[in-house]
C-alpha cells in the first residue's frame, strides 16, 4: 500500500503536535479556538488508530465540537463585553508570554519522563481489562466499554452525570437577577433555518441509534447527549428560542432525569444487593433505560450551557417552538 | 486489477487532485469569496469523487448506502456553513481582509 500504518501514524502524530503549537500561539483567540477544534478532530482520529472508537466519538462529539462550541460562545460574549475599549479581536495571553515557554517546558520535562519510563523496560500489565473482559457475561451488554462504564464503574459514572447537573445548576444560579439577552437574530437566515430543519430529525435519530447501538457497539449516553447538545447549539444558533427556563417543571424534569433515574435504578436494586449492582437478568433493560434518560439530560445539560443566559429565565412567552 | 479497481483508483485520485486544489486555493486565493469558492469545490466535488471511488471498493450495499449518507450530508453542511461565512463576510468587510499571520 501507499500509505501504510506507520507513515500514516507519523503524519498524524506530526500534525497533532503542529496544531497544537499553532493554537498555543495563534495571534487572535478566535483562531486558537478553531485551530483547537481542528485538533480534536485530529486527537479523535487518533483515538481510532489505537482501537478506541468509543473514545473517538466521544472526542469527536465532546472534546471538539462542543467544546469548541462553548468557547466559541464565551469568546463572544467577553468580545461583546469589551467592545469599545479595545478594537479587534481579543489576543491569545499563551502567544508570546513567559506562562507558554514554562508550559512548553513542562510538557517536555513530561514527555522525557515518560520516555524514560518506556524505555528502562516498562512493560504494561494489562491493568482491570482481563478481569473486566472475563465478567463480561455479568454486565448484560456486549461492549465491553459500555459494561465498564454503566455497570462496573456504574458509581462513576452517576457522579459524573451528578457533575453535569451540578454545572448547569450553576449556570441557572449565575442567571438569577441578570436581564435576558436577545438571542433572536436580527438576521434571520431562511438558508440556516432549512438546513436546521433538515438536520435535526436526523441528530434525534442518530442519537437514538448511538444510545441503541452502545450495548454492542461504540456509542452511548454521552455520545448520543452530544449529539443532541449539538443540535441544541446550532438550533439557538439559527435564532430559535428554545423554552429552557427552570420554571418549567418539564425542562426541570429533563435536565435531572437522567441522574434522577441512574440513582433510582441504583437505589431500587439495593433490596437484595449491593447499590448500583444490577441483577443479571434484568441488567440489559436497566442500563438501556438508565442511558436513554442520561441521552436527553445531558443534550439539554449542554445546550443550557452553551446558551449562557439567554432563554433561561423568561416566563413562557406566548408561543414555544415546535 | 479489474475494471472496477482501475476505476475506482481512478476516481480517488481525481477527489485527492480537488482536494488538492481546494487547499491551495484556500490558501493563496486573496478574499474570503475566492477562498469560499475553492474549498466547497473540495467538498463537493473532491469528497464525491473519493466517495465513489470507494463504493466501487465494497461489497456491501448498506455500506455503500452510508458513504453516499456521509457524501450528502456533507453537501448540505457544506454548502450552508459556506453560504453564513459569505454572507457574514458581506455584512463585516474588515473581516475580508487577508489575514495571512497563521502562525
Amino acid at each position: 500500500m501507499l500509505l501504510d500504518g506507520l507513515s500514516f501514524d507519523l503524519l498524524l502524530s506530526i500534525a497533532l503536535i503542529a496544531l497544537a503549537t499553532a493554537a498555543l500561539r495563534a495571534r487572535d483567540l478566535f483562531k486558537s479556538i478553531v485551530i483547537f477544534m481542528l485538533f480534536g478532530l485530529l486527537v479523535a482520529i487518533a483515538w481510532v488508530r489505537v482501537h478506541a472508537p468509543d473514545l473517538a466519538l466521544a472526542e469527536a462529539a465532546i472534546g471538539s465540537g462542543i467544546t469548541g462550541a462553548l468557547f466559541l460562545g464565551a469568546l463572544n460574549r467577553i468580545e461583546r463585553k469589551r467592545k469599545g475599549a479595545a478594537s479587534g479581536r481579543l489576543e491569545n495571553p499563551v502567544n508570546g508570554s513567559t506562562s507558554g515557554a514554562w508550559a512548553v517546558l513542562l510538557t517536555l520535562v513530561l514527555t522525557g519522563l515518560l520516555a524514560m519510563a518506556v524505555l528502562s523496560g516498562w512493560s504494561y500489565s494489562g491493568g482491570l481489562a482481563d478481569e473486566a473482559l472475563s465478567r463480561i457475561d455479568e454486565s448484560g451488554v456486549v461492549n465491553p466499554v459500555t459494561a465498564v462504564i454503566l455497570n462496573f464503574r456504574a458509581y462513576d459514572t452517576l457522579l459524573e452525570i451528578g457533575v453535569l447537573l451540578l454545572a448547569v445548576l450553576g449556570v441557572y444560579a449565575v442567571c438569577e437577577g441578570q436581564t435576558m439577552r436577545d438571542l433572536r437574530r436580527r438576521d434571520r437566515s431562511k438558508v440556516l433555518e432549512t438546513f436546521v430543519h433538515l438536520l435535526s430529525p436526523m441528530v434525534v435519530l442518530t442519537a437514538g441509534y448511538l444510545v441503541w447501538v452502545g450495548y454492542k457497539e461504540p456509542g452511548g449516553a454521552f455520545q448520543a447527549g452530544a449529539l443532541l447538545g449539538g443540535a441544541g447549539v446550532v438550533l439557538l444558533l439559527s435564532g430559535r428560542e428554545l423554552p429552557l427556563h427552570t420554571a418549567r417543571t418539564v425542562v426541570r424534569i429533563i435536565l435531572g432525569g437522567g441522574f434522577l433515574v441512574f440513582l433510582l435504578a441504583g437505589l431500587l436494586v439495593m433490596k437484595d444487593r449491593a447499590f448500583l449492582e444490577y441483577p443479571r437478568a434484568s441488567a440489559k433493560h436497566i442500563i438501556l433505560i438508565i442511558e436513554l434518560a442520561c441521552t436527553v439530560s445531558i443534550g439539554a445539560i449542554l445546550t443550557v450551557l452553551f446558551s449562557g443566559c439567554a432563554n433561561l429565565l423568561a416566563a413562557p412567552s406566548e408561543e414555544e417552538g415546535p | 486489477m479489474s475494471i472496477s479497481a482501475v476505476l475506482s483508483y481512478l476516481l480517488i485520485g481525481f477527489g485527492l487532485v480537488f482536494f488538492t486544489a481546494g487547499t491551495v486555493g484556500l490558501l493563496r486565493f486573496p478574499d474570503v469569496f475566492s477562498r469560499l469558492h475553492a474549498l466547497t469545490k473540495a467538498d463537493n466535488l473532491g469528497l464525491g469523487l473519493v466517495v465513489f471511488g470507494a463504493i466501487l471498493r465494497q461489497s456491501e450495499l448498506t455500506v455503500m448506502l452510508k458513504l453516499v449518507l456521509i457524501w450528502l450530508l456533507v453537501l448540505i453542511a457544506s454548502a450552508t456553513t459556506c453560504y453564513l461565512v459569505a454572507e457574514s463576510a458581506r455584512r463585516n468587510p474588515d473581516v475580508k481582509e487577508s489575514r495571512n499571520d497563521a502562525a
